[in-house]
This record gives C-alpha cells, structure tokens and sequence, in this order.
C-alpha cells in the first residue's frame, strides 16, 4: 500500500514537472523550427521570469491569498506584469542581436552561439541584481490535499496543472485557426511557398517571440513556484527543454506535449524508484541529482530508433 | 612578479592546448561541443587518480609515473568519446551542443557525487608533479612551463599535419559538402568520430598537464565557465579555424581573465563574491559582440552559397 | 500590350551566373512557353521573376512598373504567381489549408474563391480535409495550380505543371490551364519540356546555357530545326 502510494506521488508530481516542461517544449520547437537555430537563452528567460514575479511580489501590497492557494491577486498582477517583462525582453535581444545576425546571413551554428552569449548576460545579470541566495514566492508551506481517486495534491499544483492545460490549448487554437498561426506553419512547412504567398518572415518571427516569450514567462512562475528561485534554474532546466523537443521532433506541436510529458513523468518515476530501491537495499545514494542523465539517456535510446523524434519529419 | 608571469604562460598554454583541440572540432569538423569541459575533467581526475599516492578515501593512488597517468587521461578521455560518438554524433548543431553539454553535467554529477572513486567535493591531494623534488620549489615553475609548452607545441604541429594531409582534406570535403563527400565513398561518420575522438584525447592529456601542475584536483575547478565557455571564447576571438589564431586567442582572453583577478583585489568585498557572474556577463557581451563584428568562421563554399541564399531570399 | 518586360536579365546565385542577358515579352492574355535542356537557368528565371532571386543586372517590367529589389510578399501581391516544380505545396498542411495559404493576401473572403477554383479542379472538391503530402502526384500537381489561382494572379508562372504525370493527366492539366486562360484573361509563363504544353502557347523561347539562343511564334518555333531536332526528337 505505501510502495503504491509512492508510485502515484512520483506519477503526479511528474505531471506537474512535465506540465511545465511541456510549456517550454513548444515554446522551444517553435523558435528552432522557425527561427532555425537552437536559442540557448530561452532557459533564462524563464528565470527571468520568476525573479521578476519575486521582485514584484516584495513592492505590491499584501493583497491575501485565494483560497487553499499559496498565492493571491498580487500574484496574477505580478505575473502579467512579469510575462510582459519576458515577452518584451526577448524582443529587445532579437532587435539588439538575433535580427542583425539573421540580415547578415551567419549559419545557424553561430546564432546559437549568440545565444549561448545571451545567456550568460541575462544570468549574470539576475545573479548581480538579486544575488545568489535561494529564494521562494511565499513562505507558506503547502499541504497536499485529497482529490477524487485517492490523488493527492497541493492545490497549487491544481492550478498549474488547469492553467498549462489552458494555455496549450489556446497556443493549439492559434496555430490552427489564425492567420498568423498558418502562415507560422506555412513557413515551417516551405519557407520559400511561404514567403511567394505572401508571408512576411519578420512579422512571423515576431509572433515567434512572442508566442515563446508568453510561454516562458508562464513556464518560469510556475516554475518558481514548484523549485526554489536561482539564478540558475532556467539554465538547469534547459537541457530537460532540449530533451522534450529532440524527442518529439523538432518543430512538432504535439510533439512537444509528448516529450515533455514523457520527460517530465519519466525523471520524477524513475527516479524516485530507483531512490525506493536504493533505500530498500541500504545504499547510500542521491539519485535525484542524476535526473538529467535520466531525460539524456531516454532521447539517446529514442533517438538510435527514431533519428529525427518520435514525431519529426526530415529537415 | 616573474613567478605570477609564469604562471599566467603556464595556465595559457594549457588553454590554448584546449583551443586547439576544440579548433579542431568546431572550425575544422563543425561540431558545436558545449561539454569539452568534461574531457579536460575526465583526464585531469583519470591521472590524479593513477599517479597519486596510496589513500583509504578513494580508488586509485597506485602512485604510477607521470607519463602512465597521461597516457591513461588520453585514453579514458578517448574511450568516452568513442562511447558517446555513436549517439551524439547523429545531431548536428544545437541539439549536439546541448547533448555534450548534459553529458558534462553527467559527468561532474558523477564526479562529485561518488566519493569512493574521486573522493567528491574534496577532492584528491598530492599528485605528483615530475621533477618537483629534484629542484627548487620556487623554481618549478619556470620548468613546468617548458612542459606546458612543450605539449602544446606538440599538439600545435601534431594537428596542423593532420589538417593538411588527406585525411584532413576528407575532412574538410565532409564540412563543406558532406552528401557529396558520401558519395565519393568515404565514411564520413568514421571520421568525424576519428576527429572527435583525437580532440578529445588531446583536451585530456591538457587536463592532466592541469592536475600535475597545482598537484590537487577538485570538481569546483571544472566549472561549465571555467573548463567550456572561456574555451569557446578563446576560439570565437583568435578567429576559428585559425589553429594560430586561437592560440592567440587564448593567450590574450587568459590575459584579460588574470587581469580582472587583479581588479578584484580593488573592489569592495561584496562585488568580489560576484567576480564569477560578473565575468559571466562580460563573456557574454563579448561573445555577442564578436559574432556580430567578425562572424566568420570556416566559411566554406557551401555555407557561402547557403548564406546568399538566403541574403536573397531574406526580406 | 505587354504585360511582362524582361530586359537583358544577369542573375545567379553568389558567384556563379546563370542567365546572361535574357530578355522576354509577355503580353496580357498570351501563353509563352520557355524550353531548354536541365541546368539551361529555366527555374533560376522564374526564381527571378517572382523574386525570390535578386538579378545582378538588368530590369524586369511589370505592367510598366520595375520589380528590381521587390521582395516575392510583394510580387506575389502585385499579381504575379508562382507555382514552383518541386515542393509546390505545403505537405503538412490540409487542402483547404494550402487553398487558404494561396489566398493569403486576398482582402475579401477566399471561401468564394475556393469555389471558383473548384469548378476547374473538381478533384479537389472532396479532399479538402486531406494532408498535402498525402496526395498522390496528378492532385499535388493539380493542389500546386489551384493555389497559385487563389489570387486571381494576372501573369501565372508555371514551372513545368506536367512533369511526372502520366500522358492522360498531362492533357487534362493543359486543358484545365487553357481554360483558366480563357475564363480569367491572365498570361501565363510556361517552363516546359513537353511539346503540348508548347503547341498550347502563342510564342515559344528556347532557353539553353542561360541564353535565350531562339524565339518565335509557335508554328516557325516549332518548325526550327535546332527546336525540332534537340527537344522535341525531330
């Protein structure tokens, strides 16, 4: 009964992980696929994020808590405030940098690169604006509570799992149903048909950031409010990202939403069974710490069967 | 003074080996490595451990000779390689980058978690340093230096032969039309893994020059920033592709970076602790401003076609 | 009245040219038809007109106005459309979808015209729902003209619309390209290796090693020994 127990723990925390993961995969996929380059940045973007919602948390007034949750109206204002934050800093680094790479014609090699710069400059710079302490939304503690089916689950948790739902769906209908969301598939589809019929790259690409920046900004609150706040946490959560797009193919939707499942469900469960049988057997061992050797080893072994993910098609 | 000079030339060649060796993955066999830190570790801890002395804390100290130990962190460096070269070398550019970098993370995991091999966060003490008995300690190094050089020297001409022979015009066929190079017979993945494997070696022989000059290793040393980043800097300034280049590149980055250590001593203390993130922030301004100031690379036919391509068709 | 002006057109790609001083007339309503053997610059030409290529030298008129450093949104908007000979459709995406890309930049609603473009392409009327890489070759074909009718273009450019189809598709295509000539008036610009397609047009240009070597109006066209003997098996 425990061990049972045990196992739908690790099951729902690893949705929820996965949850967040997916937010991040699409948002991923979406930017390698269209703006051809793998953005090593997007990760801190999300740290980004989270500081932000900190920062504004700590001036906004103490406006109490929903009920049940760790967090309230100064939270939904902190979080808007913080994905527009987001959205628009990842404009400015496309203005500033990736939009002359791309008139210059470098390869995608070395935007990534600048990328990977960009990384360092937004991580260096919340580490010197809030310094390295670790840090948390809310000091309340969560109690899991008990759902139908014998699940348990912080309530906080709910919400993010109600509102990643959402927002999938609605990035789901964007894409399928408006204009902008066609010509992002169109372009995807063949660029140059694309651009003859009419597609002006550069308003794609805009909605691209876009699109990614509102998902990252999500990503990172929820995010913060599942690990403690770092300066490193988007960083830390990059190669996951990575994982969950390679596995579903880059540039596939729903293939993000499985990766990132299938990422997110597969650490937590595996895991934290091997750490059962570790503890059962008197070893002593942190397993946790080898959770991004879990997601590695899991798209090498996709990968060596389905070379370009499981929903990918030929570049 | 001369001593600090000293050792500055002792660090930079060791650097500049590591530039070389990633010159020849990235600029002459267009692999976007973001892990070489874990080569550079790999050999650093494989000859601490095979040359250092006798201890109940750890695995190892079979107190070997020096020349063992290197050899020994070029083949453990080498067969890491080889292992990881059949997946990994199946992705190209981004997703590759970030695959070497989670086996980094892996690796400095696993170093700093499993004490009974490395000893973890301690790290190991009293590698033998060649000759350090038979001569003044203050004078050591200045003879360290004449080792340091030498194996850059070594590898210096080592891979420029390589380069300019055929088999370094396969190479360059497969960088700049890899189909066509196909189908002219030759098993282009064969020998991207023979240069991935060679440079692999060479980033563990420079890892255990490391070890055997400061006679201690720890995994702090080995850092993302420290053992991967300020390498890519270095190439990305000397010019890639240019083997002088970035060895130039790495003398002078080096230079910077020992210079900053200078400026820290100037600051107030509660900027110092940030030196890290604060250098962090300037590799990325630099980066980003040398990628948009000087993107070439080994621009090659092929990549020039592409990129006019694309100036073309780029609106 | 003509059309399309090309006037002593220099274009390539990077360092390598591939058209030297092409020059071409399109008048409103004709059918021209440009052969020439594989690698002669035919699709470079086409990539040119409608954009997608910058020229290095010379001028392209369109209906008086120059395209020079118009981008394809802009072309394509001015009436100009393209229909390419590989990768013509957008595979991922269903029929509608592609019918829809085609009209993107119309401003009034492209139900009607799906319609429209139905009645020539009748197949196409119940695959709507239907993935473009799933379609068999003859309806790709068939997928690739109709969007490029989305927009009502006035000078379609068809880069070889027969190849690959088997003989009795290939009529049916030529047929189908007649008819949307005589109902919307528009000029087409034909790439072609197929002496129906040739016999269809009004004029004829010989396109080889990037030189236009031989133009005429189809019947003398087609009597040129050079046409007759190297393209068309004598």
């Amino acid at each position: 009964m425990e061990a049972e127990a045990q196992v739908a723990d690790l099951l729902i925390s690893g949705i929820i992980y996965g949850s967040i993961i997916t937010l991040g995969a699409i948002g991923l996929t979406l930017m390698s696929d269209i703006l051809n380059f793998f953005n090593f940045a997007y990760g801190d973007f999300f740290t980004l994020a989270a500081f932000c919602t900190m920062a504004f948390l700590n001036i906004l007034p103490d406006m109490g808590t929903f009920a049940h949750l760790s967090f309230g109206w100064s939270m939904l204002i902190a979080a808007l405030l913080s994905i527009v934050i987001t959205v628009l800093a990842m404009l400015l680094f496309d203005f500033l940098f990736f939009k002359r790479l791309r008139k210059l014609g470098v390869t995608s090699l070395f935007m990534a690169l600048a990328s990977l710069g960009s990384s360092f400059i937004i991580r260096a710079a919340v580490y010197i604006i809030w310094g390295p302490k670790v840090r948390y939304y809310s000091s309340a503690i969560q109690i899991s509570r008990k759902l139908p089916l014998g699940i348990r689950m912080k309530p906080d948790e709910t919400v993010i799992l109600v509102s990643v739902l959402v927002l999938v769906i609605l990035v789901f209908y964007f894409l399928k149903r408006t204009k902008m969301g066609m010509a992002m598939r169109s372009l995807s589809d063949n660029k140059m048909l694309a651009q003859a019929s009419g597609v002006e790259t550069d308003r794609v690409i805009m909605w691209t950031w876009i699109v990614s920046g509102v998902l990252a900004g999500v990503g990172g609150i929820f995010y913060g409010i599942q690990v403690q706040l770092s300066p490193t946490m988007g960083w830390d959560f990059l190669i996951a990202l990575f994982v969950a797009v390679i596995l579903g193919g880059v540039g596939s939707f729903w293939g993000a939403l499985i990766g990132g499942m299938t990422i997110g469900i597969s650490e937590e469960l595996i895991t934290g069974l091997i750490q059962n049988m570790t503890n059962a057997m008197a070893i002593q061992a942190n397993i946790s710490v080898y959770k991004p050797a879990i997601a590695f080893i899991l798209v090498v072994v996709i990968l060596l069967l389905k070379p370009y993910g499981l929903l990918g098609r030929k570049e | 003074m001369v001593n600090y000079i000293t050792s500055y030339l002792v660090m930079a060649c060791i650097y500049a080996t590591m530039a070389l060796a990633l010159n020849l993955q990235w600029g002459y066999t267009g692999l976007m490595n973001f892990g070489i830190g874990a080569f550079y570790m790999v050999g650093a801890y494989t000859s601490a451990i095979l040359t250092g002395a006798p201890t109940s804390e750890h695995i190892g100290g079979f107190g070997l000779p020096v020349v063992v130990g290197m050899i020994g962190a070029a083949c453990m460096a080498g067969i890491i390689a080889y292992l990881i070269a059949f997946p990994a070398l199946r992705l190209r550019g981004g997703p590759f980058a970030i695959a070497l970098l989670a086996i980094q993370e892996t690796l400095f995991l696993i170093i700093k978690n499993e004490s009974w091999l490395t000893n973890g966060v301690w790290g190991i003490r009293g590698i033998p340093r060649p000759f350090f008995s038979m001569m003044n300690p203050r004078h050591y190094v200045f003879f360290y230096l004449i080792i340091a050089a030498g194996v850059l020297a070594i590898f210096y001409f080592a891979i420029e032969k390589a380069v300019n022979s055929p088999w370094g015009r396969v190479l360059k066929g497969i960088r700049e039309d890899e189909t066509l190079t196909a189908m002219s017979g030759k098993d282009c993945f064969g020998y991207r893994r023979q240069s991935f494997v060679f440079s692999s070696m060479v980033m563990g022989i420079a890892g255990a020059v490391y070890v055997h000059y400061t006679g201690f290793v720890s995994p702090q040393i080995f850092n993302p920033l420290m053992s991967t980043f300020i390498v890519w800097l270095m190439v990305m300034v000397g010019g890639t592709g240019n083997n002088r280049g970035v060895i130039l590149g790495a003398f002078l980055v080096w230079a910077v970076w020992v210079g900053s250590d200078f400026i820290t001593d100037f600051v107030p203390a509660s900027i110092a602790t940030q030196i890290g993130f604060i250098r962090m922030f300037f590799v990325g301004i630099i980066l980003v401003i040398t990628i948009l100031t000087k993107p070439q690379g080994i621009l090659t036919q092929k990549l020039v076609t592409i990129d006019l391509f694309r100036e073309e068709e780029a609106l | 009245m003509s059309i399309l002006n090309i006037e002593n057109l220099v274009a390539g790609y990077g360092a390598q040219d591939v058209l030297f001083n092409i020059s071409v007339s399109i008048g409103k309503g004709e059918i021209i038809a440009v052969i020439g053997p594989n690698g002669a610059g035919k699709t470079t030409l086409l990539k040119v007109i409608s954009g997608i290529i910058r020229p290095k030298s010379g001028d392209i008129f369109y209906k008086g106005e120059s395209l020079l450093g118009r981008t394809p949104q802009y072309i394509t908007g001015r009436g100009i459309s393209w229909v390419p000979q590989d990768e013509n459709v957008f595979p991922s995406m269903t029929v509608r979808e592609n019918l829809a890309m085609g009209a993107y930049l119309l401003t009034e609603d492209y139900r009607d015209r799906i319609d429209e473009v139905c009645t020539i392409f009748p197949q196409l009327k119940n695959r709507m729902g239907q993935i473009a890489g799933s379609l068999s070759g003859g309806q790709r074909q068939m997928l690739a003209v109709a969007r490029g009718l989305m927009i009502h273009p006035e000078l379609l450019l068809l880069d070889e619309p027969t190849s690959g189809l088997a003989p009795n598709l290939v009529q049916m295509m030529l047929q189908k390209i007649k008819e949307i000539t005589t109902i919307m008036n528009n000029s087409v610009l034909f790439v072609t290796q197929t002496l129906d397609a040739v016999r269809l047009s009004a004029r004829g240009y010989l396109l080889a090693a990037g030189m236009i070597k031989y133009e005429d109006s189809t019947e003398i066209f087609l009597s040129n020994r050079e046409v007759k003997e190297l393209y068309f098996g004598g």
